[in-house]
This record gives C-alpha cells, structure tokens and sequence, in this order.
C-alpha cells in the first residue's frame, strides 16, 4: 500500500471544480445572480455618488445664474449642464442692466439651439450653446487646437463632442433646425469649427459653443442675403436667397432688423467680484429672495448649488428605496442560494454516502461542498468586481446614458 | 487463516420505543482467504448489513468482528474509514459512479481524496494492468453517462481494485445488468480477485450466479424480528 500523508484541501478542490465545470450553466447562472445581486446596489451607489460628484462640482463652481422665472430646476440644469435646450427666455437688455450694477461679471448664455454633425446620422443632436469669451476664462476652457470663436459662424467644440463629430478645426457642422417648415424662425446654419477645447468638465466637453450673435443668425434675428444689409424683415419671402453659411466674403452683410438689446438670451451667469463680504452678499439676497435686481418679478437668480442639493437629497432619499430594495433582493437571494445548494446537496446525499462507504472523511467531503459554495461566491464576487471595474472606467458613458 | 471471523454478533436497527425492531444475529462466521462467499436471503434479512459490518460502517452493539487479523469493534471511526480505504473494495448495484468525472477520474477517486494513498508508478501499473483486464483502455475518457450499463460496472470494479485490497465486498453487482452483461461482469470478477488472491464477499439475489461461488450463506438462518 503507498501510503503518504496530505491534505484533504486541494484534491476536494480540486473535485469541486470538476462538480462546478460538468454542470456549467447551473453554476454560470448562480454566479450571475449572485453577482447580479452584489454589483447592482453597489452600482447604484457608484453612479449616484459619481451623479452627485459631477452635479455639485460644476454647481459649486456657478456662484449665480440668472434667467427668466419659472422652474429652477429647468433652469439651472439646462443653463449649467446643457441637459436640453432652453426657450424661456431673458434680453439682451437684462443683460446689460445687471452689468451697470457692476456686481460682477456677467456671462451670457444662449442655449436654444443644438448641433449635429455634417452627414445625417442617428445620434442625437449636442447642445450649441452661444456665449462670450468670458465663459471659457470662467471655466478655465482653452483650446488644445485652433482658437476659441470670435467671429459670426464660428464655433468651438468640446474634446467629446468633436470625437463624436469626427471633426476637426477647418471641418463644418450643422445647427440643427427648431421648425423645419418655417424658415423664418430658424433654420440650419453651417458652422466652421475653429477650435477644439481641451477636456473640461462633462458638460463643456460633449457641448459645442459659437458667439452670441451666430445664436441669433439661427434664430433668424440677425441674417444675410444676397443685396447687402437691406433691412426688409420679410427679406427672405421677397424671394431673396438667405445666407446657410457665413464665410469671409458674406460676413459683413449680415445684420439684425431690431436693437440687439430686445435679442434673447436665455440666462446669465453672475461671478460676484472677489470673494468680499458684499460680494457673497449680493449672492446670498439673490439666491435667497429670488428677486433680482431692477430685473422685475420675471426674472429669477438662483445659487445652483443650493438647486442642486435639494435635487441631490431627493435623489439620495429615492436612494433609500433602492437600498431597502437591494437589502430585500440580497436576502431573496440569500435564501434561494440556501434552497438551491441544500436541494443540490440533498439530491447529492448518495453520491456522499458513497464516497464515505469507500473511506473518504466526512471532512473532505464538507471541504468538498464548502469549495463548491466558495467558488461560486468568489466567481460572483470576481463577476460582480468586473462590472463595477468597467462601470468605473466608462463612468462618462454611463453618466451620460442617465442624463448627466 | 480467516479473512473474516465474527462470533456473537448482535445488531439491531431501529429504537427501543419503535413499533417494530430489525434484529440481525449472527453466532458464528468465518470466512477464510481466498474464498469467494456468495451471501443470499429474503430482502431485509441483514444482507447489506452484514457487509456494512465486515467494512466497518456500521458498529455492532455486541459481538466481535475481525477482518484481516484486525478487530473493527476495537478501531476508531477514523481508523475504521482509513481500513476501509486501504484494504476493502467495495461495488455498488448502482455502480455510484460520480456523473462528473470521467472513467479514469472515478477509478483513481478514491486515490484523489485520500489524505493517505497516493498514486504513484506502482498504482500507475496496477491502473494500467486492469484498465486493460476490464477492457476499458479506450473508453477511459468518457464520463458516466455515455457507458453503458457493463462498462459502468467495469468501471466501478477498477475503482475497488486498484489500491489492490485484500477483502472485495460487491453489494449485488449485477442487480442493475442483464444475463449477458451479469455474465461478463462475474467472469471478470471471478477472474481479477483469483488472480489477485482476494477474498470476495458478494451479496446477490441471483441463484444462478451461486456456482461462481465457493460458499453460499443464507441470510434466513439469521433473521429475527421481534413481536
């Protein structure tokens, strides 16, 4: 007889394995619900903290936004994120009136328009948000080619956005129309692209910005055509062709039929000068009354970060129901993994009562049935780690197909 | 010189405030080396306990068991099990093939598990020696499901053969065959615990299975049941 000493560990291992691979889809389908089980809550909290992290970062960074009263939720997320485009709203002359006030300093932003790339695609159009230079120095935007718009058709797109684009400087986009039948209104208008930002913050890199008056040619208020600067508002019904793309030679024969100061903007952001104390105090009689100043009750100034932490500790107490939820699937799952190993070791109860007939200790077949159960686990703990681990490397993408 | 001596034996299945006890009492039995015993009776007459005895699964509440010079009333339940694995081979009716392994895995299981055999050039032979007798060579990969009945049975033989035990006990090894196959699998059997000394304790219902036999007992003699 070769007789040796040795543990029971490895050969039931080993014999686990076995088990596990001769019945893979079983053990595939317990390790994905258990994975499953692990991954989603924890997935939801990942998210939701990555949600909040981005929300409040550019919140923070946004001391005052100024826009036309109605949902501050609306306004804030389309005027700080660019989650959609925005027709409520401001005048140029609101504008400037705040400016006098000399709080601090003031940027535009008109957000009614969206962009898309040259050839006809399925993607969904990205925000075209028209703006001063003010706003890149404001987020610390600079391009990594070309330079940031100046001139009227010029636009500046965001590193995701020209990814998505698949452009680059010198290349043309499209603004994407509002009424496709009325031309009055608005209508497509080329873009050349002068410059791409460097990575910023989610929202600037997947947007694409121009100037404030490229906004306004495709809202119809400032335009060209053939004839030079005739001041006819019907220009375009009399049958004159109306200019779909602003280049050096026309540049000059656009113009507007009305003062820009009654042109729509559709928010301001205000940036207090310094931190002083009358600073944050504007800020504050501002964010706190909701009545700005001399800009009548039509109007409303928010703080977004106070906005957003009121839409974060909604979120987080929707949270709470996800927990209790994942709590209550991590038991159900708790006890159908009991039920389903203590049925498979029931139905198995002879082929154990064999290998102890034949003298294989008690404890090599408990080994044997405890590798099982821990190799499923850790195969689900690996499965549920991996997710996590792409969730966290294509965190933008995911963010993005929630809507941040 | 006996391979099995029991004298005084006493076992009893069930408890004292059951309604019907089973009582199997065996006086006397010596089964020598070499001999090959064919144990008979009515089913529930012990036959299956008896060979739970004989490999120390079960522990009578009297009497004395020795197997192979070695008293099993007096081992532990650890050194009971190790005896087992060492120096009985056992072959199921049901031949208890593990579905997951191959052929050649259920036949070194027993090696596989044990913290004490190993597998080395001598068993390495030995497997080669009666994977051949058994006529399995080529079908040494597949898994159970895919032999059929005889072949399972082959298989489960080179299983209780190969760490070459002294004592070969078979609990009906052919209830599961038909006539043909029950044939093949006895010559085989017959034929590998000849030719490697062993002693054979098989229990059957077969009667035309007895002339393979040098010794058939019957169970009947030692049935009891109280009232």
């Amino acid at each position: 007889m070769n007789r040796a000493s040795r543990s029971h560990a490895l050969p039931a291992l080993r014999l686990a394995w076995k088990h596990l691979r001769h019945h893979r889809a079983q053990s595939i389908i317990l390790v994905v619900c258990i994975a499953l089980s692990l991954f989603l809550p924890v997935a939801v909290r990942l998210l939701t903290f990555y949600y909040d992290q981005v929300l409040t970062e550019r919140a923070d960074a946004t001391p005052l936004v100024i826009g036309a009263a109605g949902n501050r939720f609306d306004l804030v997320l389309k005027s700080i994120y660019f989650s959609s485009p925005y027709d409520r709203n401001i005048r140029k002359s609101d504008e400037e009136a705040l400016r006098k006030k000399d709080f601090g300093r003031i940027i535009p932003l008109h957000l009614r328009h969206q962009a898309q790339a040259m050839q006809a695609s399925e993607d969904a159009p990205t925000a075209l948000i028209g703006t001063s230079p003010a706003y890149y120095a404001f987020r610390n935007l600079k391009p990594a080619s070309g330079r940031l718009p100046t001139l009227l058709g010029e636009a500046v797109l965001g590193s995701a956005a020209a990814v998505r684009f698949g452009v680059g400087v010198g290349d043309s986009i499209l603004s994407t129309p509002k009424a496709i039948y009325d031309l009055e209104k608005s209508f497509q208008l080329k873009l050349q692209v002068v410059g791409i930002l460097q990575e910023g913050q989610l929202a600037d890199n997947r947007s694409v910005f121009t100037t404030v008056k490229t906004a306004w040619v495709m809202d119809g208020y400032y335009h060209g055509h053939e004839g030079g600067s005739d001041a006819d508002a019907h220009v375009r019904s009399t049958g004159k062709a109306v200019y779909q793309e602003i280049t050096d030679a026309n540049r000059d024969q656009f113009h507007a039929h009305a003062g820009t100061d009654q042109l729509p903007l559709t928010a301001m952001i205000l940036v207090p000068h310094g931190d002083s104390a009358d600073a944050r105090n504007v800020n504050l009689i501002l964010a706190t009354t909701h009545v700005n100043v001399d800009l009548a009750d039509t109007h409303q100034a928010i703080a977004p970060s106070e906005v957003i932490s009121e839409l974060m500790h909604r979120i987080f107490a929707i949270r709470k129901f996800f927990d209790a939820h994942a709590i209550l699937v991590g038991l159900a799952t708790c006890l159908f993994l009991f039920l389903v190993f203590s049925l498979s070791f029931r139905i198995r109860k002879r082929e154990f009562e064999t290998l102890y007939k034949m003298g294989i200790s008690k404890k090599t077949i408990r080994a044997l049935l405890g590798w099982e159960v821990s190799l499923i686990l850790i195969a689900a703990i690996v499965l549920a780690s991996g997710c996590l681990g792409v969730l966290m490397l294509f965190q933008p993408f995911f963010l993005r197909w929630i809507g941040v | 010189m006996e391979m099995i001596d029991i004298r005084g034996l006493e076992f009893r299945y069930g408890s004292a405030l059951s309604d019907s006890q089973f009582r199997l009492r065996i006086p006397e039995l010596r089964i020598q080396r070499r001999e090959k015993v064919a144990v008979i009776g009515p089913s529930g007459s012990g036959k299956t306990t008896l060979i739970y005895l004989v490999a120390g699964i079960l522990v009578p509440r009297l009497g004395s068991i020795v197997v192979n010079g070695q008293s099993i009333t007096a081992l532990s339940e650890k050194q009971r099990r190790r005896r087992r694995l060492e120096e009985v081979g056992f072959v199921f009716q049901e031949f208890e093939l593990l579905e997951y392994l191959t052929a050649k895995e259920n036949i070194t299981l027993p090696n596989d598990l044990s913290e004490t055999l190993v597998f080395n050039s001598e068993t390495q032979a030995r497997f080669d020696q009666i994977v051949s007798d058994c006529g399995l060579a080529e079908l040494l990969h597949r898994y159970p499901d895919q032999l059929s009945q005889g072949e399972k049975q082959r298989v489960a033989l080179c299983r209780a053969l190969l760490n070459d035990p002294p004592l070969f006990i078979a609990d009906e090894p052919t209830g599961n065959l038909d006539s043909k196959t029950t044939t093949q699998i006895m010559e085989l059997l017959v034929d590998l615990v000849t030719r490697n000394d062993q002693t054979l304790l098989m229990v059957t219902h077969d009667p035309s299975l007895l002339p393979y036999f040098d010794r058939v007992i019957d169970f009947s003699d030692f049935l009891e049941e109280d009232p």
